[in-house]
């Protein structure tokens, strides 16, 4: 970590190997696009790199990228606003095998990808990145109540897709 | 509290977010509603599978080569030690004296291969002997130094690096020891000189590269 942070891009990139899954993982989740995720990723590894210096171990280096990460991924969505329409999504998501294979047998991942962004992002932050409603509210520019709204509404949405 | 309101609050009793009235609200209610109990279960399994199950999720290409090309992208100019100055003289020198060894061959009346008096009246394997001689012993000067340089640096580079270097100075090496043999067999081909010196420069360049890499990009010793 200290090389890294003096500027050894050979110990970055030992840093990089180790977070890369998790970093491209919530990029991935967040987005729900796996090319976005990628270049996302891509982007947080860089901003990470320029910040590191400045990264005082007041809390797990884990913890500071993910929370980079998520900052990354909320401020490239925010000018985007890309809808997902949650029933196409979910469509594309149903196997096409046959009758015996259901919308209900997705798995969670494609689930996921298909809620509506705002829902997708509370939800991924919570149950994933293990956030509290306030670090959502702080990290996506809204509401503690809209917080809990959204992990409702894509709580439900999953439920409904995913039940057996 | 009614089946209503447990609804609105399982997220936050399922991550313990509750204060320890509601937490005896929902407990009771729980307790006697085996709706609501399933409901709270079936929540439970959803955020546990998302925990579990959704990250990582490795990348499907390795984006280490874009990070790091765009982290030497945006780094600062190149600051160049003593004896680079020295390192690039060398490689200014190599280049004039391709560029000369290239003007003799291309302003041959033949611009084929060589005739025999060509060859004669050089008194030696070629007509643009005398510089091509010098550009082969300024790239072995020139390579001598740069290989210092990178063996010198070799410890602070990372092995994939290093593995790069080296098999390109191979695949260089064994091309200018394929041309050299061919030369010696045929020493008035009128190509084998030109594209010598070009295969020099090809190494010096990549050893250049080595030797200037800046300061930042190399692993801290110590």
């Amino acid at each position: 970590m200290r090389a890294a942070q003096a500027g050894d891009l050979c110990a970055f990139e030992a840093l990089y190997r180790q977070h890369v899954g998790r970093v491209h993982g919530l990029c991935l989740r967040m987005t729900g696009d796996r090319d976005a995720a990628e270049e996302l990723a891509q982007d947080a590894f860089v901003r990470a790199w320029r910040k590191l210096p400045g990264f005082r171990g007041e809390s797990a280096f884990a913890t500071w990228l993910t929370r980079l990460t998520v900052n990354v991924v909320v401020s490239s969505q925010r000018g985007k606003r890309r809808q997902a329409p949650w029933a196409a999504r979910a469509a594309s998501a149903a196997p096409a095998t046959g009758p015996t294979l259901s919308v209900t047998r997705i798995d969670l991942g494609r689930a996921i990808a298909g809620l509506p962004p705002q829902a997708r992002h509370v939800f991924v932050l919570h149950a994933v990145a293990g956030y509290g409603h306030g670090e959502i509210a702080r990290a996506l520019g809204i509401a503690v109540g809209t917080s809990k709204a959204q992990l409702h509404r894509a709580r439900k949405l999953l439920q409904e897709v995913l039940q057996p | 509290m009614n089946c209503l309101e447990i609804d609105q609050v399982l997220d936050d009793f399922v991550a313990g977010d509750v204060t320890p009235d509601e937490r005896g609200a929902v407990t009771a209610h729980l307790e006697s509603c085996p709706t609501c109990r399933a409901a709270a279960a079936s929540v439970q399994r959803l955020f546990a599978q998302a925990k579990a199950r959704l990250l990582p999720v490795e990348p499907e290409h390795d984006l280490w080569p874009g990070i790091a090309a765009r982290i030497d992208a945006a780094r600062p100019a190149r600051r160049y030690s003593a004896r680079r100055p020295v390192l690039a003289a060398a490689a200014v020198i190599l280049l004039a004296a391709a560029s000369v060894v290239g003007v003799r061959l291309a302003g041959r009346p033949s611009g084929g291969a060589m005739t025999r008096a060509h060859v004669d009246r050089a008194g030696t394997a070629a007509p643009a002997s005398y510089e091509f001689a010098q550009a082969r012993a300024t790239f072995a000067t020139a390579r001598r130094q740069l290989v210092a340089v990178f063996q010198s640096r070799r410890g602070m580079m990372s092995p994939q690096t290093v593995a790069v270097v080296e098999k390109n100075m191979r695949a260089i090496d064994e091309a200018v020891r394929e041309m050299e043999a061919a030369l010696a067999r045929d020493p008035g081909n009128a190509d084998l000189p030109a594209l010598l010196v070009a295969v020099y420069g090809q190494e010096i360049d990549m050893l250049q590269g080595v030797a200037t890499m800046p300061q930042q990009l190399m692993p801290q010793q110590g």
